[in-house]
């Protein structure tokens, strides 16, 4: 028991710290993509001028949101339906290790590395909006990392679900194009979610949506808006046995094109 | 367990979706599908004994590909059977993917942006090698591979022949006892060609392992290869030992004259079919039965300076047997 779990922790670091290295080989252009993921900081800069609350709270909350879009490897569905459609998933498929666990230590490298290159954006919170810090509460901090760890969690699943269809599909990730626009709006990335009708915000709280950045986001900047942990856990459990059965059967499926 | 590797009445068959070309053609794709069934493999059956090495031929798309794939379990098979070292491929068990390896000539699986030896960690951890051991054979490995010196460099910046052997490098890794080796010197120089042979055969005879190699380089599966098996549009041809094939397919001999002088095209037409003339040499293909008197006559009527008998290249033996049967 103890040996198979030193030998998983010995594949997974292996490969964590492969990716370490790969994404840093690239860093330049992983700048530009923590840059890509900053458009809740334009929104930011759209309420400070217009919203109804004061400044410091929306800096708070697009903080949040902004360091919660990092946990989203929703990346992984083009790379696996890339994989799949090319046949160059094959090396992966003879390794005795799950595929799945080499992205998932490709994603917490990227992760490690796009929070390290996010950095100097973060300073520039604290810079810009004098007091940032003085009114967070250190408590509220457990429950924010729990958000990011089910968010990302939920959007490995999802991502991997959405991959795997590549298995029957020609083009499987055009229903991601859709689903970020309705992250974007419904999610809390370009507008905190209470601006929202209540009836349509009802709705929506039996979605995954609003627990992936409004919900964290404004339970970390101190605002009152309920947890909803349950709701996002079941959605991860559902979806990812779902990918996992599409995984299975697209096994099965693959025709290991071109390789 | 006597054989290493089975395949019995193996099919694979796949749908392929076509489409016409232009706007009209893309508009019918859209709204009606239309598949083409493809039967890639129909019932092949041959089995393999542990430490065999055996070339696996065909003409393109004869389904040697795809036939490696199911036996190393990455496609299942649509009907039949494969079984490789007791186990079903398709099932992917850790314990069956730590004995083989397949290694394809036109596939890359060692981190492109790193050096070499952070692939090989991967390979160590991923297959519970400890690091002592993956120490010893990577040093083992690459000395026979002669690859001391790029172990440290980025796998992009290595040349051709460095990146397939490095590939090697990483497939044999765990010491597979099953080696699937899918054209492994494509696009090698002849230099690179013979190292990789040697390294296999070597490998091989060291480790005891089954091989079954595919390869377009008739060099590389005279050199490794007794016995082969040849497929040909998705059935089984041929398997037997290599000599015996050419005597089968190859009712020719190869007769090599030098001439000492240049002579009358009417003289050698006689002898047999003039394959290639270069200057004073000449190359005929002579039926076998006819051979003896055609040496004969040559030495009589030509201005021989040298002569030697030969069985024909393999590739043309295969493409006059694969052209006959269209």
């Amino acid at each position: 028991m103890v040996r198979g779990i030193q030998n998983f922790a010995r594949k997974f670091l292996a490969y964590l710290e492969a990716s370490l290295g790969r994404h840093l080989a690239y860093g330049g252009e992983l700048a530009f993509w923590v840059l890509a993921q900053s458009l809740p900081l334009v929104f930011l800069a759209l309420w400070v001028e217009g919203g109804p609350r004061p400044d410091l709270d929306y800096a708070r909350y697009y903080f949040f949101a902004w360091i919660a879009g990092f946990f989203h490897p929703l990346w992984v569905a083009y790379e696996l339906a890339y994989e799949i459609n090319t046949g160059r998933l094959s090396p992966l498929l003879l390794r005795p290790f799950s595929p799945a666990l080499d992205y998932l230590a490709s994603q917490l490298g990227l992760l490690f590395v796009s929070l390290v290159l996010g950095l100097p954006v973060a300073v520039l919170f604290p810079v810009l909006f004098p007091g940032f810090f003085s009114g967070l509460e250190l408590s509220r901090l457990p429950g924010y990392l729990l958000y990011l760890l089910l968010g990302f969690a939920f959007h490995f699943a999802l991502a991997w679900l959405i991959g795997s269809l590549a298995f029957f599909l020609e083009r499987s990730t055009g229903v991601l194009e859709a689903y970020y626009g309705l992250l974007y709006f419904f999610g809390g990335v370009a507008l905190p979610l209470d601006v929202l009708p209540p009836g349509l915000l009802r709705v929506l709280e039996w979605t995954p949506l609003p627990y992936l950045a409004f919900r964290p986001a404004a339970w970390a900047a101190g605002w009152e808006a309920g947890t909803g942990y349950g709701v996002l856990a079941l959605w991860t459990l559902w979806v990812g046995l779902l990918a996992a059965f599409v995984w299975r059967r697209g096994l099965v499926r693959y025709g290991a094109f071109g390789a | 367990m006597d054989y290493a590797i089975v395949a019995e009445n193996l099919s694979k068959t796949f749908w392929v979706a076509e489409k016409e070309p232009g706007f009209l053609g893309t508009l019918r794709h859209l709204v009606r599908r239309r598949y083409r069934r493809i039967e890639a493999v129909r019932g092949v059956s041959f089995a393999i004994r542990p430490g065999e090495i055996v070339g696996f031929l065909g003409p393109n798309g004869a389904g040697k590909t795809t036939t490696l794939k199911m036996l190393t379990g990455l496609l299942y098979p649509t009907a039949g059977r494969a079984e490789v070292l007791g186990y079903r491929p398709q099932e992917r068990r850790p314990a069956f993917l730590k004995r083989i390896t397949l290694v394809m000539g036109n596939k890359a699986q060692l981190l492109w942006d790193l050096p070499v030896l952070d692939s090989l960690r991967i390979q160590a951890a991923v297959y519970e090698i400890p690091e002592a051991e993956c120490r010893r054979r990577v040093g083992r490995l690459a000395e026979m591979l002669g690859l001391e010196g790029v172990l440290r460099q980025p796998v992009r910046k290595l040349s051709l022949g460095q990146r397939m052997k490095a590939e090697l490098l990483a497939a044999l890794l765990h010491l597979p006892r099953v080696l699937f080796l899918d054209e492994p010197t494509l696009g090698l120089d002849v230099n690179a060609q013979a190292a990789v042979r040697d390294f296999v055969r070597a490998y091989a005879r060291g480790e005891g392992a089954t091989v079954l190699l595919t390869s377009h380089y008739m060099a590389d599966v005279e050199a490794l290869a007794e016995r082969v098996i040849v497929i040909h549009k998705g059935r089984l041809f041929y398997d037997g030992r290599l000599g015996q094939l050419v005597e089968r397919v190859a009712p020719h001999k190869e007769l090599v004259l030098e001439l000492s002088r240049p002579v009358e095209p009417g003289l050698l037409a006689g002898l047999g079919e003039v394959k290639e003339q270069k200057g004073l040499q000449v190359r005929f293909l002579v039926p076998r039965e006819r051979l003896v008197e055609a040496v004969g006559q040559a030495l009589a009527l030509l201005p021989v300076r040298d002569l030697a008998v030969t069985e024909p290249p393999l590739e043309e033996v295969f493409r006059r047997v694969f052209s006959e049967e269209g």
